[in-house]
């Protein structure tokens, strides 16, 4: 027993101190929790709940496999806010991509019964192709690239790219400043709008906005971009940051689907075309990204993407 | 495979900065790693119970975790460093615990009758030590370290969560640009290879240099 209380003591102590350097660095805690404020009032529930229900859909084996499962298995992510963000405290997903998800398992099934599976950015097609998912919603950007692999639905999101720099910058005040600038990004869609947007700026990848914002404070990077809508949510009560007015690049999200079921396909698509008229598509809006962004948002046009 | 030319500068871009992280950690952890040795084996109890805490609560930590204690935590008592040395210091403190222990382990290895009979030859302890102790457990001690040495090259992909563009960071970005995910991750794959493969076969050509025939 004393043997065993000798080696235990170091380890405790050891221990202790790693947790003071965590504590030390959480100190920026207040600003943080503030902001956690607004996203707790991202709740797209209401919207869900007024969802359409599709009808007479054709039993395509993609319809069917989601019936007899009796829910829709989406691939998505956990940690972008306004879009797919989960409480860890209760598990609840919220967010505009949580609420399509939803939406097009109520659409399906009668029920918004959605299995999230949490997937990086690299392996959304692979997900798709060997059917580990029905249908991919996270800010998933129609590109060339991957359209050659699975198939998108028509676009139900166009994202615009903003620029969060700290309240004392002087050099940067549009995109092109951010030329040969390090800039903070996380990887996926963000981190590809500003390849595309900016191929000067030097992009630092961090996995959670928390980090960029982090390192943007810390000065290790010049300014931090991802979608607008993100940013403002990350930011909405910070003073010592700010959102630039300028914004670049204008990336549509589509839903991912395999390509081996065409007919389901144009289902998804109806389904975009049927929330954008009905006005769910507008509530869903108010009720997530809305909450942290004043501009009127740009109605994706439904068509062939 | 037209992304391996269109990439190629990026690519070989990502390689450099893997082999960079691993050339500079490696010699740091393992001067940490011998130092932490001698702590363990000194008589000193408070050293000992000093180098035994280190290397129980390091190791005991994910890597990522203490990476991120050194990129987000440090600059809040007023030190920033690089990115590129936060991870640096990060992966030479974990991967010291290893080198300790291999250390120890090879030291330890030495029979005890040998150090007492070379004491009864009379050789001092510094003698002993440097003549009999370390050139048998350095021989011991190859393998292991080019073992530590290659999950130095694979940890070093825990730069890519850290903002630091190595091999895995690039091949992720090219994939997403490209949505080529076997070609891109079957290269980085090859990359990884090349380098821990020639650790391997060097820890072997070292070793018979340096065998004893008995």
């Amino acid at each position: 027993m004393a043997r065993r209380r000798h080696r235990l003591v170091p380890a405790v102590a050891g221990l202790a101190a790693l947790l003071v350097a965590a504590a030390c660095s959480s100190s920026a805690e207040p600003a943080e929790r503030s902001a956690t404020n607004v996203l707790a009032e991202v709740d797209q529930s209401a919207a869900v709940e007024q969802g359409p229900v599709g009808e007479n859909l054709p039993l395509t084996p993609t319809v069917q496999r989601i019936r007899e499962r009796g829910s829709l298995v989406a691939a998505g992510v956990l940690s972008s806010p306004v879009f797919a963000l989960q409480d860890p405290a209760t598990g609840r997903i919220s967010g505009f991509d949580a609420g399509i998800a939803q939406l097009l398992a109520k659409y399906i099934l009668g029920e918004p019964n959605v299995e999230t599976k949490t997937s990086g950015a690299e392996t959304r097609e692979s997900l798709l192709q060997n059917g580990s998912v029905d249908v991919v919603v996270s800010t998933y950007s129609i590109t060339e690239a991957r359209d050659r692999l699975i198939d998108f639905s028509t676009p139900y999101y166009i994202a615009q790219s903003g620029i969060v720099v700290r309240s004392d910058e002087t050099r940067i005040e549009d995109a092109g400043d951010l030329a040969g600038m390090k800039v903070a990004t996380q990887p996926g869609a963000a981190e590809e709008a500003l390849r595309r947007g900016i191929p000067e700026a030097e992009p630092i990848l961090f996995e959670t906005s928390s980090e960029c914002l982090e390192a943007l404070r810390q000065g290790r990077v010049d300014a931090w971009s991802q979608n607008n809508a993100s940013l403002l949510s990350k930011i909405v009560q910070e003073t010592d940051v700010m959102l630039l007015p300028a914004t670049y690049g204008t990336v549509e999200f589509g839903i991912g689907m395999s390509e081996d079921d065409p007919e389901f396909k144009e289902i998804v698509d109806e389904f975009v075309r049927t929330i954008v008229a009905d006005g769910t598509w507008q509530r869903l809006w108010d009720d997530t990204v809305g909450v942290v962004q004043d501009e009127p948002p740009v109605l994706p046009t439904p068509g062939s993407p | 495979m037209s992304v391996i030319a269109d990439y190629q500068d990026e690519l070989l871009g990502g390689m450099l900065t893997t082999i960079q992280l691993s050339i500079v950690t490696f010699p740091l952890a393992f001067v940490l790693g011998v130092l932490l040795s001698v702590l363990r084996l000194c008589p000193v109890p408070l050293l000992r119970a000093v180098g035994t805490a280190y290397v129980e609560v390091v190791r005991n930590a994910p890597v990522l975790v203490l990476i991120a204690v050194i990129v987000f935590g440090l600059p809040e008592v007023g030190l920033t460093i690089p990115l590129f040395t936060c991870v640096v210091v990060g992966l030479s403190m974990y991967f010291a615990c290893y080198v300790c222990e291999t250390v120890r382990s090879g030291i330890r290895s030495v029979s005890v009758g040998e150090i007492e009979a070379a004491r009864a030859l009379g050789l001092a302890t510094s003698a002993v030590f440097r003549t009999v102790v370390l050139p048998q457990s350095l021989r011991s001690m190859v393998q292991p370290l080019a073992t530590i040495f290659i999950n130095i090259v694979l940890g070093s992909a825990l730069g890519a969560a850290m903002g630091v563009h190595e091999l895995t960071g690039t091949v992720r970005s090219v994939n997403l640009l490209e949505a080529q995910p076997i070609l891109c991750f079957a290269l980085a794959g090859l990359g990884y290879l090349v380098m821990t493969l020639t650790i391997g076969h060097t820890a072997g050509v070292i070793e018979r240099r340096v065998r004893v025939v008995r």
